[in-house]
C-alpha cells in the first residue's frame, strides 16, 4: 500500500508528467546531498579509525596509508571495550523495557480512560522533561547514596527510565490520540476485557510508537556520559562512553583509538536501528488498513 | 517477529544481570573480607582494601601518571601482602571528567583513600570544607619522608599553615624547540620578545610554523602573558596573586602584557588560529618537524623524547626586559581523605610512593620529581630533560606561576577567556575593566 | 462499555508503573533545585538559605546571564528553523513512492545514532581553519576569502554549532513525521486525489492538519531540547570565544561543576525550567485543537 497511486490506474496528463519529472528532480537532489552530508562524515570516521594518531592530523580527508585494522583489537580486547559494550547493551536495553511498560500503560489511561485527572497527570509526568540535568544529577546521587544503594545496576536503569519516561508518554499519548476508537469498540461488543484489547489491539497498532520510542530511548542511554560517569565507580560496570574516556588523559589524547572506540560505539547503533526500522515500517502498513 | 524480539531481549537481560552478578559477587566478596578484617582485632595484619583514584589516559605508553601509579601499585601490593588496592582511574581531557567524579564522591563522604589531585585553587575548596587529611606531621616528623620533601614545593597545598597533600612533580611551561632547524638556520635561543619576533619571521618565511601552539583549551594562553606580566611586575605584584587577591585588573601592567603578547600574536609567531587548535594536533605538528618550537609543558617530555631523541630541547618563553623568567605549572598532588577508615595503610602507600627508588622511577619515565636527594641519576636523563633540569637548578632567577593559579575556579575561567578574546581583538581596556567587576561581584 | 473505560481499578494499575518512576526520581531532584536556588552551597558542606539573592543577582548583575539567555533564544529560533522545516520537507519526499526510499530514510537517521563525542570530533574536522573540508571546499570553488577559523569568529560560531547540532537531529524528527504522515488514511488521500487536488494542495489541506499532533509533539520537544542544550557547544566552543557562543545550560554546568557554586546553579537551572514551562505551555495553547476527526 503506498501512496500517491491512483485507484483507477489513469496515467495523469503529459503537462502534470513534466511537472512531475521537474519536481522528482529536486527530490532526488534534495535526498541525494543529504545523503552525501551524513555519508561523508561517517566515512571519514571510519577512516581515522584505521590511521594513526600524526596521520589523522596530516591526512585528515585520504585514504588511510597502512590500514591499522589492529586499533580495533587494541581497543576491543585489550581495553576491554567489549566489556563496556555489554553493559551499554544492557542499561540500554533495561531501560527501554522499564520506559515502555511505564509509557505504554500510563499512555493509554491518559489518552482513553476517562477521569478528570488525565489531562493533570500527563501535566505531572511531562514536568520530567523540564529538569535541567546537570543542576540536579549531583544531589540525586547524593541523595541515593544516603539511602544506601551503592550498586548502579538496578538505580541507573530506573533513573534513565525515569528521564526518558515524560518524552515517551508524550509520544504515546499524541499517537493514541491519533488511532479511532473504532477498533477497540467493535472489540468490546465482541466481549473481550480491557487487558486483552491492551495486549492484542493496541500495543499492535502502537508498534511504530512503540519503535520509535523505544530506539529514542536506547539510543539516549546508549549515549550518556554525565549520569553515567556519577552514578558508576566499578571498572567493571563502566558503560561504552565512560570507556571512550579512556583514551583522553590531562596530557595527550589518543586520536586514533578515540575513533576506533567511537566506531565500535556506533556500529551497534546502526544495525539495532536498522533492525526496529522494519517494525517501523511494517507496523505502520498494516497499522494504516482498516479491519 | 515479535517473539524473536521478546526473546533477544530476554537473553540479553538475563545475560547482563549475569555480568551485573559477576561485578556484584566481587563486592559481596571484600565486603564480607573488610568485615572480617575488622573484627579480627587480634590479628596483627588484618587484611585491608584501599581505594586509589587517579587521572591517565590509560592508552597512551608515555602517559607518566599512569606508568608510574600502575607500578606503585603492583609493586606495593607485593610488599605488603595484606593490603588490596582497588585503583580508579579516569580518563577525560584536562582531568575535568575526573574532578567532576572526584568531587561527586568526596560530597557523598564516600571519597577514596588516597587520590590525585591539584594543588592551588582546585585544593581548596576540599581543604576548607574539612575533607583532606592533615600531613603536616607526616611530612615534618617522618623519618624517611622528611628527608625528601622540598620544602620549596609545598606552597600550593599549604593552607591555614597545614599541609594537605604531596606535589609529585614539577614541570615549567615553556618552549621546546627543534635542534635541527634552529642550527640549519643558524640561530640562537631568543632571551627577548624582539628576538623572539625576529626568529619567528625567518622561519615564517620558510613556510616552517614558528611557534605550534594549540590553545582550545583555553587555558594556555596565559603561559606567555603570565611571563610578560611577571616580567614587568615585582615580587610584591607577585606575592599579592598568589594570596588569591590579586591586584585590580585595570592595573597598567595587566594591559601592558597583553598589548605584548597581542604585538606576538600579530606577528604570526604562533600557529594560525591557535585559539581552535587542540593540543595534540600542535604536539603533532612539531613531531614532524613543521614547526620550530611547541609552546606547552615539560609533561610532553617522554613522548616528545619518543619521537624526537636528541633533537629536542627546551627554553623559557622570553620577557619583554630579556630577563629570564621561569615558569612553574600547577603541581598534582596526592592527598589523603580525612574519612579514610585506613591512614595507616594509606599513609604506607605515600611513604611508598614518594620513597627515593619509587622517585626515581617516576623521573626515569621523564618527571621531574617533587622531591631532593633521591639520587637522581642526571646522566640517565634525556637530552630534553637535562634542559629542563639545568633551567630548575637555577638561582636566582625570577619564578612565577600562571598569574591566576590561585584564584578561585570561576574567576581562573574568566580570566582564560578574556586573555583568549583579547588575542581575537576584543578591546584590551574594556575586557579588563569587564573582569575586574566580575570579580568584585564574585566575593 | 463506558464503564470499562472509567474503572478506577484500570486506571490505578494503568498508571502505577510510571507513576512510582515518577514519585522516586522526579520530586527530590526539583525540590533539592528549587530550595537549592535560595542557598549558598558548595556541595561539600551544608546548605546555607539566603532567600532570593541568588536570582536578584542572577537577573541584575550577572554579566553573562543576558548574553546566554538572547543565545538560547538564537538557539530556539536557530533549531526550530534548521530542524522541523528540513525535517518536514524530508519526511514529505520520502512519504511518495522513490527509488531507494528505504535507503534514504535510514541514511537520514544515522547521525541520531552518534554520541556527542562523536558529533563534536567530526565537526572539528569540518571547521578547522586550515584542514577542515568547509575551508577546502570554498577554496575549491575560489571562495578562498571566506575561510576562516569557524568556530573562533564571535559572530558566527554559534550558527556554526546549530548546523552541527541539526545535522544530528532532523532525523529523529524527520522519523517522526514521517510516520505521522504514513497513518493518514488512505481514503482521506484517495478522496482528496479524486477531488483534483494537486501536490500542494494535499500538503496543506491534507498533510498539515493531520499532522498537528506530531508538529506539537516535534515543536514541543526541539523547544525544550533547545533550552537544554549543552553537548555539543560545550565540547564545541564551550561557550567561546569569551561567552559569545554562551547558553543558559552551559553556565549552569560551570557555576555548578567547574566553580562549587551550586546554589546559583540550582537557580540557573530553575530559570531554565521556567523558560521550559513557559514555552511548553503557549505551544500547548497554539496547538489546542488538535485533530480529532
Amino acid at each position: 500500500m503506498l501512496l500517491g497511486m491512483d485507484k483507477s490506474g489513469k496515467k495523469p496528463s503529459k503537462k502534470v508528467r513534466e511537472g512531475g519529472r521537474m519536481l522528482a528532480f529536486v527530490k532526488y537532489f534534495v535526498l541525494i546531498v543529504m545523503v552525501v552530508v551524513i555519508i561523508f562524515p561517517l566515512f571519514f570516521v571510519f577512516m581515522s579509525s584505521v590511521k594513526s594518531d600524526d596521520e589523522i592530523f596530516l591526512n585528515p580527508f585520504g585514504w588511510p596509508e597502512n590500514p591499522l585494522f589492529d586499533n580495533y583489537k587494541i581497543v576491543m580486547v585489550d581495553m576491554q571495550m567489549w566489556r563496556y559494550m555489554l553493559n551499554s547493551f544492557y542499561y540500554g536495553f533495561a531501560s527501554v523495557a522499564v520506559i515502555l511498560l511505564c509509557a505504554v500503560t500510563a499512555g493509554y489511561a491518559i489518552a482513553r480512560m476517562r477521569w478528570k485527572l488525565s489531562g493533570a497527570a500527563l501535566g505531572l509526568l511531562m514536568t520530567g522533561m523540564l529538569i535541567p540535568m546537570h543542576a540536579v544529577i549531583l544531589p540525586l546521587y547524593l541523595s541515593v547514596r544516603r539511602i544506601g544503594v551503592k550498586s548502579p545496576w538496578i538505580v541507573l536503569v530506573l533513573i534513565f527510565a525515569a528521564f526518558g519516561l515524560p518524552k515517551s508518554v508524550f509520544i504515546m499519548v499524541n499517537f493514541l490520540k491519533g488511532i479511532p476508537k473504532s477498533i477497540e469498540e467493535a472489540a468490546v461488543i465482541d466481549g473481550a476485557g480491557l487487558f486483552k484489547i491492551i495486549t492484542t489491539i493496541i500495543i499492535p497498532l502502537l508498534a511504530p510508537a512503540i519503535s520509535v520510542c523505544a530506539i529514542f530511548d536506547f539510543l539516549t542511554v546508549w549515549n550518556d556520559l554525565l549520569i553515567s560517569l556519577i552514578f558508576i565507580n566499578d571498572r567493571n560496570q563502566r558503560t561504552l562512553q565512560l570507556g571512550i574516556m579512556m583514551f583522553k588523559g590531562d596530557y595527550t589524547t589518543n586520536y586514533d583509538s578515540l575513533m576506533t572506540a567511537v566506531c565500535c560505539a556506533v556500529i551497534p547503533t546502526i544495525i539495532l536501528y536498522i533492525f526496529f526500522q522494519k517494525k517501523i515500517v511494517s507496523g505502520l502498513t498494516s497499522g494504516a488498513v482498516k479491519g | 517477529m515479535k517473539k524473536n524480539l521478546l526473546f533477544i531481549l530476554a537473553v540479553l537481560l538475563i545475560g547482563g544481570m549475569m555480568l551485573a552478578g559477576c561485578g556484584k559477587k566481587d563486592e559481596v566478596a571484600k565486603t564480607t573480607d573488610e568485615n572480617q578484617g575488622g573484627q579480627n582485632e587480634e590479628n596483627e595484619k588484618e587484611k585491608v582494601e584501599i581505594n586509589v583514584w587517579y587521572t591517565a589516559n590509560e592508552s597512551d605508553p608515555n602517559d607518566r601518571d599512569h606508568a608510574w601509579m600502575s607500578e606503585n601499585i603492583e609493586l606495593f601490593q607485593k610488599e605488603n601482602e595484606n593490603i588490596t588496592i582497588k585503583t580508579t582511574i579516569i580518563g577525560g581531557a584536562g582531568g575535568a571528567d575526573y574532578r567532576t567524579k572526584l568531587s561527586a564522591e568526596i560530597a557523598a563522604n564516600n571519597a577514596p583513600d588516597v587520590f590525585m589531585t591539584w594543588g592551588w585553587g582546585r585544593m581548596a575548596p576540599f581543604a576548607e570544607a574539612g575533607k583532606l587529611y592533615d600531613l603536616t606531621d607526616f611530612i615534618q616528623n617522618d623519618p624517611e619522608i622528611s628527608k625528601v620533601i622540598n620544602e620549596d614545593n609545598l606552597g600550593g597545598v599549604t593552607f591555614d599553615g597545614k599541609y594537605y597533600g604531596i606535589p609529585d612533580a614539577v614541570d615549567l611551561h615553556g618552549l621546546f624547540y627543534n635542534k635541527q632547524l634552529f642550527e640549519e638556520n643558524n640561530l640562537e635561543l631568543p632571551t627577548s620578545v624582539d628576538e623572539l619576533i625576529e626568529l619567528c619571521d625567518i622561519f615564517s618565511q620558510k613556510g616552517i610554523t614558528p611557534i605550534s601552539f594549540g590553545n582550545s583549551v583555553t587555558w594556555a594562553v596565559a603561559i606567555p602573558y603570565s611571563t610578560l606580566l611577571a616580567d614587568i611586575t615585582d615580587e610584591g605584584f607577585s606575592d599579592e596573586l598568589w594570596s588569591g587577591n590579586p591586584p585590580s585588573f585595570t592595573e597598567r601592567p595587566y594591559i601592558e602584557s597583553m598589548e605584548a603578547l597581542n604585538r606576538l600574536v600579530e606577528a604570526n609567531v604562533f600557529t594560525e588560529n591557535f585559539n581552535g587548535i587542540e593540543v595534540a594536533e600542535s604536539v603533532a605538528a612539531f613531531k614532524e618537524g613543521k614547526a620550530a618550537m611547541l609552546l606547552q609543558g615539560t609533561w610532553q617530555c617522554s613522548g616528545l623524547d619518543a619521537a624526537l631523541g636528541d633533537n629536542v630541547g627546551f627554553f623559557s618563553f622570553p620577557s619583554l626586559s630579556g630577563n629570564q623568567v621561569i615558569q612553574k605549572a600547577i603541581p598534582k598532588a596526592y592527598a589523603i581523605s580525612a574519612e579514610t577508615e585506613y591512614p595507616e595503610e594509606s599513609l604506607a602507600f605515600l611513604k611508598f610512593m614518594f620513597s627515593p627508588e619509587r622517585q626515581k622511577a617516576f623521573s626515569e619515565k621523564g618527571a621531574f620529581v617533587a622531591t631532593k636527594d633521591v639520587g637522581i641519576d642526571a646522566d640517565a636523563l634525556s637530552s630534553v630533560s637535562k634542559d629542563i633540569m639545568d633551567i630548575m637548578s637555577l638561582e636566582g632567577e625570577r619564578y612565577t606561576y600562571l598569574f591566576n593559579v590561585a584564584f578561585p575556579d570561576n574567576l581562573t575561567t574568566e580570566t582564560q577567556k578574556v586573555i583568549q578574546g583579547c588575542t581575537m581583538g576584543a578591546d584590551i581596556e574594556e575586557s579588563f575593566e569587564k573582569l575586574q567587576t566580575f570579580k568584585e561581584q564574585s566575593n | 462499555m463506558n464503564k470499562m473505560y472509567s474503572n478506577k481499578l484500570s486506571i490505578l494499575l494503568l498508571m502505577l508503573p510510571a507513576m512510582i518512576l515518577f514519585i522516586l526520581f522526579v520530586p527530590v531532584p526539583t525540590a533539592s533545585l528549587l530550595y537549592g536556588s535560595l542557598c549558598n552551597w558548595d556541595i561539600l558542606s551544608s546548605m546555607e538559605f539566603i532567600g532570593l539573592k541568588n536570582y536578584i543577582f542572577l537577573f541584575t548583575e550577572d554579566m553573562f546571564f543576558w548574553t546566554a539567555f538572547k543565545n538560547n533564544i538564537f538557539w530556539m529560533i536557530g533549531s526550530l528553523t534548521l530542524q522541523i522545516l528540513p525535517a518536514f520537507l524530508i519526511a514529505l519526499i520520502l512519504s511518495r513512492p522513490i527509488k531507494g526510499q528505504k535507503l534514504f530514510r535510514n541514511v537520514a537517521f544515522l547521525p541520531v545514532a552518534l554520541s556527542g563525542t562523536a558529533v563534536s570530533l567530526i565537526w572539528y574536522f569540518v571547521y578547522h581553519g586550515e584542514i577542515g573540508i568547509l575551508n577546502q571546499v570554498l577554496r575549491l570553488f575560489g571562495l578562498t576569502d571566506f575561510n576562516k577559523a569557524w568556530l573562533m569568529d564571535a559572530e558566527i560560531a554559534l550558527f556554526c554549532v546549530l548546523i552541527a547540532v541539526a545535522w544530528q537531529w532532523t532525523g529523529y524528527y524527520m522519523v517522526m513525521m514521517l510516520s505521522g504522515i504514513l497513518q493518514i488514511p488512505e481514503e482521506v488521500m484517495e478522496s482528496a486525489k479524486m477531488d483534483g487536488a494537486n501536490s500542494f494542495h494535499m500538503v496543506k489541506d491534507i498533510i498539515i492538519p493531520y499532522l498537528q499532533p506530531v508538529f506539537k509533539v516535534t515543536i514541543m520537544l526541539a523547544t525544550i531540547s533547545s533550552f537544554k542544550g549543552f553537548d555539543l557547544v560545550y565540547v564545541m566552543t564551550k561557550g567561546g570565544p569569551n561567552h559569545a557562543t554562551d547558553l543558559l545550560a552551559l553556565q549552569m554546568y560551570e557555576k555548578s561543576f567547574s566553580s562549587g557554586m551550586y546554589g546559583y546553579g540550582s537557580a540557573m537551572g530553575a530559570v531554565i525550567m521556567g523558560l521550559c514551562i513557559i514555552a511548553s505551555g503557549i505551544i500547548n495553547f497554539a496547538f489546542r485543537k488538535s485533530v480529532e476527526d
